[in-house]
């Protein structure tokens, strides 16, 4: 794809947006690029109890990724968040990792997003 | 501390690929089907004919221009053909690989064809080509743009020009409107942000602008026009009602024999990209065609309105984008703004033009889903005036004009009800 860079900053602007949008307070963001894609880690925080949202993200993370729609809809990523772009996240990306953990109410996410 | 990790397959699906692929070629070939039972087929070739080399600009149904026969097996045949494609290409059939065939399915009855959507797609292909990239991955803006098919018929068949020149014009005209979308398509969706559902329509409508006004310089102004059928209402009324029960009836008995996801499809806003087929499972999302197709047909109905090729095309394109974002909790206020403008403004709700704007209007379906049903009534009701207008300005050669209108209409909406009323869902 043409845009792979603004690609991967949108999934981590969406990404952004969604945990701002659970009352994150520490949000960190590392990535790894090299020739056969992007490596992308998200660590966040959250407030009160969202256990059924982090459910659903995690369910939507985990959509296999679809390059036929990628054309169609990257750019609709990482602009405003009410949840639901996630699913653009989980199928603009290869492999995925959820680790959650509760008692100390933070989120770690690995994405792999593999060039062609 | 838990930890999920890989992709999910598609064994997790109710229904599997192939339930899909043949659900598309079921639909195709009831459409056929029901053509052959329409008119003799010698009387339907004729019609076929007369449809392919007609100047099919908005409104021109089908129906009168070449017969009921020929219509439905103009429309049967692409939605075949269109569905082989995505099978050629080992697609996954998604809630948006099942809106664009049934958009392409509903538009064969007013304006797409078996001659000019191929250049549409000749166009797209090349693109990315040019590119080096895989066609596959532009496939869904090549379906939906097979919109401005008109420009290739409009050149082809409506100027008074030699044939090779005529022949060549809509060549280059369907090709190079194919070449432009893909690059245009993508950033005219940050505009509305995803709250109009037929994004290439409202990019196609401003291509369509494009050419037009070259076309107006040129000395070319083609003339409005309303071709509209009716008294079809006793073939189609109990199809569309029997295709939309079967389509619950086997979405409940492929469910399990419940109604289990389907709330939570309601619960969805419904703005780009919401494939329900993709989150929800393919028989829930059944369920929800179904229910949204037979909201439509009655809508229709209870208006007075006429059951012809245009508003079947509406109503398909409903069903369709209901495996993508239409529910009926999100379309019905939209609707109902149209109705309302009824009360104000100086129409029908049975004029051909506002029994479009309420069917298609719904592309602004996610408004509602979003904002709630008081900022989809009024998106409804300026929809409804704005559809009437911006026509003009692409002359009809872009057959999604409530995918341009709407287009706007979401721009202008969506930023000030944002700032003043803020989301439903914070």
């Amino acid at each position: 794809m043409k845009y792979e860079q603004l690609v991967v900053s949108r999934i981590v602007s969406e990404l952004m947006n969604f945990f701002f949008s659970m009352g994150a307070h520490d949000f960190s963001t590392h990535v790894l690029r090299d020739e056969k894609g992007f490596e992308i880690c998200v660590e966040s925080d959250y407030s009160g109890n969202p256990s059924s949202k982090i459910r659903e993200m995690t369910r939507l993370l985990r959509m296999p990724r679809a390059r036929e729609m990628e054309e169609y809809s990257w750019s609709l990523s990482g602009d405003i968040s009410t949840g639901q772009e996630i699913y653009l996240v989980g199928i603009m990306t290869d492999d995925v990792t959820v680790e959650h953990d509760e008692e100390a109410g933070r989120v770690r996410i690995s994405l792999t997003r593999l060039l062609e | 501390m838990t930890e999920q990790s890989g992709k999910l397959g598609f064994d997790r699906y109710l229904v599997g690929e192939g339930g899909k692929r043949l659900f598309l070629f079921l639909f195709g070939g009831l459409l056929c089907a029901v053509g052959l039972y329409s008119n003799p087929v010698s009387e339907s070739l004729i019609g076929l004919k007369l449809i392919l080399i007609e100047p099919d600009y908005l409104i021109s149904d089908y129906f009168h221009v070449g017969g009921r026969g020929a219509s439905f097996i103009n429309s049967g045949l692409l939605t075949l053909l269109f569905t082989a494609i995505l099978v050629y290409y080992k697609i996954h059939i998604r809630g948006i690989s099942i809106a664009a065939v049934f958009t392409v399915a509903g538009f064969a009855f007013f304006g797409k064809n078996l001659l000019n959507v191929w250049f549409i797609l000749g166009g797209v292909w090349l693109y990315a080509w040019h590119q080096k990239e895989s066609f596959l991955k532009f496939i869904y803006i090549a379906f939906f743009g097979t919109s401005l098919a008109p420009l290739v018929s409009q050149l082809m068949f409506g100027l008074h020009l030699p044939t090779p020149f005529r022949l060549a014009a809509g060549v280059v005209a369907g090709i190079s409107a194919g070449f432009l979308l893909p690059s245009l398509a993508a950033s005219f969706l940050s505009v509305h942000k995803g709250y109009n559902l037929y994004n290439v329509g409202f990019t196609a409508g401003m291509v369509g602008t494009l050419y037009v006004s070259l076309f107006r310089s040129h000395g070319f102004v083609p003339e409005a026009r309303v071709l509209w059928s009716t008294g079809n209402n006793g073939l189609l009324l109990p199809m569309l009602l029997g295709m939309f029960l079967s389509m619950i009836l086997a979405g409940f008995l492929l469910n399990g024999r419940s109604f289990k996801g389907l709330a939570s499809i309601w619960a969805h806003p419904g703005r780009l990209l919401a494939d329900f087929v993709d989150i929800f499972d393919f028989p829930p999302t059944l369920i929800n065609m179904g229910l949204n197709g037979l909201l439509a047909t009655s809508y229709l109905l209870i208006v007075g309105g006429d059951f012809n090729g245009p508003t079947l095309g509406g109503i398909f394109t409903v069903v369709g984008f209901s495996a993508m974002g239409k529910t009926p909790r999100n379309i019905t206020p939209i609707i109902a703004g149209v109705v309302l403008g009824s009360l104000t403004k100086h129409w029908n709700l049975a004029d051909p033009a506002i029994q479009l704007a309420a069917l298609f209007g719904t592309t602004l379906a996610p408004i509602a889903g979003e904002f709630g049903w008081k900022a989809g009534i009024l998106a409804g009701y300026v929809h409804s005036s704005v559809v009437l207008y911006v026509g003009v300005l692409h002359a009809g050669f872009n057959l999604y004009n409530n995918g341009f209108a709407g287009g706007l209409v979401a721009a202008m909406l969506v930023p000030l009800i944002e700032a003043f009323r803020g989301r439903e869902t914070e």
